[in-house]
C-alpha cells in the first residue's frame, strides 16, 4: 500500500475526509479487497486496543457504516447468501464482515449499556437466544455482556457447575488452533436464567402439537 | 486419424482430471501437515500475546501468557476489556476467577495424559467429513507473515475453520469459526505476540484480588481410568462422531459420567449426573458463548452436551444419550 493511500485510509477512518474523496475512497474500496480487509483490521484492533467498543459512548465510523452498506448491497445484487458464502468466506481477504461485526458489537454494546436490569426479571433478549425446539420446556441461557449485572437464578443447575462442565470439555478437548486456556473463555460470559414455572407450564401445555 | 485424435483427446483429459486430483489430494496433505505441526506450536512454544475476541454481539480483548516448563504447562489468560475474568492454570490445577460473580471456580485439568485427552487426528478419514485447503497469498498478523489454511465442512453437523498460522513458528495467530452455511461466527486474532519472552516469577499467579470471593471445587474426585465402567451411551451420532474418551467421577449421588464423542476435530462432551433434590436442571437448546448446549432429563438423571458444534449436533447426540441395557 502506498504512504498516500495509507493517508486515505487514516483519514477515512477518522472522517476526515471531503465528501468527493469519501465518495472516491468508496468506489475505490467497493473494487479492492486488500484494501477492504485493511479498513476493517485497523477498525476493529484500534477499537478493540482502546477499548472504545465497551464504552458508553461508542463509536463506529460513519464512512465504515456505508461501507458496510454497499457491501450489503452488493451481496443483495449477487446473492451471495447460504452456501455461496463458502466461496466468498474462502477468498484470501473477507473484508467487510468484519466490519460489520464491529457495527453490530459497537450498536448492542450501546444498547447494553444503557439497559440495566436490576431483578431476576427476565429481559426480552433471552428469548432472541434461545433455539426453540420441539416445545421443550426451555431453560433461556443469555450472553451476560459485559455491563449488565449479574442475575442469579435460585432454581437451575448452578451457575458454576455449568463453568465445571466447561472446564471438563476443555481438559480433555484440544480445541483447533487454541492452547488450553482458551477452551474455557466462554466461562463468565453467560448467565443462567431460570424459566418462570408459569412459562414452563405454558411451553408444556402446548408441546404435544 | 480423427478417432485417434479422440482417443489422445480423452487420454489427456484423464490425464488432466488425475493431475487435478493428485493437486486436490497434494492440497489437502499439504494443509494437514501445517495442522499438525500447529497442534505442536500451542503445546510447547514459550509466548507472550494479546487477542481480540469477537463473538456473536461483543468484543473483548485478552492477555495470553503460556509457558512449558519440565513438562508442566503454565498459563494465565486476563480479560483487559470488560468484566474482570482471569483464568490461571497450573499444571493440572486451573482457577476461573470471575469479579462479577465474586467466584473462583477450581478443577482439575486433564490433558497431562495423551490416553485421556482428544487430541485433534488429521488422518486420511477425517476428508470424509472436511475439506482442507491452504489459502493462497499471504497475510501479516500481529507483525507476523502467516499461511491461511480453510477446513471446510462436508455437512451441517460440524463448524468450519479459517486459520492464519504463523509462517516461523506454526503458531495460530488469527482464526474463523464459521456454520456449514459459511456465515462467520466467531474471531480471535492476535494483535502482539512474542515469543520467549522473560517471565517475572509471578506471572502465572492471579492478578485479580480474590479475598471474600466464594471458592467452588469438584464435588468428586474424578477417576484416573481411561474407559471406565460406565452406564450410559450415545446410541445414535452423527456420522463420523465416535466415543474417544470416557470417564467417571464421584459415586452415589455425587457420580458423574462424561463421554466425550469426537470425528477427529470438533469435539462433544456429554454428561449424566443425577439430580440433587429440589434443584432444576436444564432443559433444551442454548448457547454458552461459541460453544452450544442441550439439555434433558432422564429419569432422575440431567443429561448435559456441550461442544463447538452446530446446535443440531449436540441435540442429536443428547436424545441418543441412554442407560445401557
Amino acid at each position: 500500500m502506498t504512504d498516500q493511500l495509507h493517508q486515505q485510509l487514516s483519514a477515512f477512518i477518522d472522517n476526515e475526509l471531503t465528501e468527493e474523496e469519501c465518495s472516491l475512497f468508496v468506489r475505490r474500496l467497493s473494487k479492492d479487497d486488500q484494501l477492504r480487509a485493511s479498513v476493517s483490521r485497523y477498525a476493529l484492533i484500534g477499537d478493540a486496543m482502546r477499548g472504545e467498543l465497551l464504552a458508553a459512548d461508542v463509536h463506529v465510523s460513519e464512512n465504515i457504516r456505508a461501507a458496510i452498506e454497499i457491501d450489503a448491497q452488493e451481496q443483495a445484487r449477487t446473492g451471495t447468501t447460504g452456501s455461496a458464502a463458502w466461496s466468498r468466506w474462502l477468498r484470501p481477504v473477507s473484508g467487510l464482515a468484519v466490519a460489520a461485526t464491529v457495527a453490530a458489537v459497537a450498536v448492542l454494546s450501546l444498547q447494553q449499556g444503557t439497559d440495566t436490569p436490576d431483578s431476576t426479571e427476565f429481559p426480552s433478549s433471552t428469548v432472541a437466544e434461545l433455539n426453540v425446539d420441539d416445545g421443550v420446556p426451555l431453560v433461556p441461557i443469555e450472553l451476560s455482556g459485559f455491563s449488565r449485572p449479574e442475575v442469579r437464578p435460585a432454581s437451575v443447575m448452578p451457575q458454576s457447575r455449568m463453568d465445571q462442565y466447561l472446564i471438563r470439555h476443555g481438559s480433555y478437548v484440544k480445541r483447533i488452533g487454541q492452547q488450553s486456556l482458551m477452551g474455557v473463555r466462554d466461562i463468565g460470559t453467560y448467565t443462567l436464567v431460570p424459566v418462570p414455572a408459569q412459562t414452563q407450564e405454558q411451553t408444556e401445555a402446548v408441546a404435544p402439537e | 486419424m480423427v478417432p485417434h485424435s479422440r482417443g489422445i483427446a480423452r487420454r489427456f483429459a484423464g490425464l488432466l482430471v488425475l493431475s487435478a486430483c493428485a493437486i486436490t489430494a497434494n492440497a489437502d496433505e499439504s494443509a494437514r501437515t501445517w495442522l499438525e505441526n500447529m497442534g505442536k506450536a500451542v503445546d510447547q512454544l514459550n509466548y507472550r500475546g494479546t487477542f481480540v475476541h469477537s463473538l456473536h454481539n461483543q468484543i473483548e480483548t485478552m492477555e495470553v501468557l503460556h509457558k512449558l516448563e519440565q513438562g508442566r504447562v503454565y498459563e494465565r489468560m486476563t480479560s483487559l476489556s470488560g468484566a474482570a475474568r482471569e483464568f490461571v492454570r497450573q499444571g493440572e490445577e486451573i482457577q476461573c476467577i470471575l469479579e462479577a460473580r465474586q467466584e473462583v471456580v477450581v478443577d482439575l485439568w486433564q490433558d497431562q495424559n495423551p490416553l485421556l485427552t482428544s487430541l485433534p487426528r488429521y488422518t486420511d478419514e477425517l476428508s470424509n467429513y472436511y475439506e482442507f485447503e491452504v489459502l493462497p497469498g499471504s497475510r501479516r498478523v500481529a507483525g507476523r507473515e502467516t499461511i491461511g489454511l480453510a477446513i471446510v465442512p462436508r455437512d451441517q453437523y460440524r463448524y468450519g475453520y479459517r486459520l492464519w498460522l504463523d509462517r516461523e513458528t506454526t503458531m495460530p495467530l488469527m482464526s474463523d469459526s464459521v456454520d456449514s452455511e459459511g456465515n462467520l461466527i466467531e474471531t480471535l486474532q492476535f494483535t502482539s505476540i512474542e515469543y520467549n519472552p522473560t517471565f517475572a516469577e509471578n506471572a502465572f499467579q492471579p492478578t485479580l484480588n480474590t479475598q471474600d470471593f466464594n471458592w467452588i471445587k469438584p464435588a468428586g474426585e474424578p477417576s484416573r481410568q481411561g474407559l471406565s465402567n460406565t452406564t450410559w451411551h450415545a446410541a445414535d451420532v452423527p456420522t463420523g462422531f465416535t466415543l474417544s474418551v470416557s470417564r467417571v467421577e464421584g459415586d452415589g449421588e455425587t457420580r458423574v459420567e462424561h463421554h466425550v464423542y469426537s470425528d477427529g476435530l470438533a469435539t462433544v462432551s456429554v454428561f449424566a449426573e443425577p439430580r440433587s433434590p429440589g434443584q432444576e436442571g436444564i432443559s433444551g437448546s442454548t448457547r454458552l458463548g461459541v460453544t452450544n448446549a442441550f439439555g434433558r432429563l432422564e429419569g432422575d438423571f440431567q443429561i448435559t452436551v456441550v461442544g463447538e458444534v452446530p446446535p443440531d449436533t449436540v441435540k442429536a447426540i443428547g436424545n441418543g444419550f441412554r442407560p445401557r441395557k
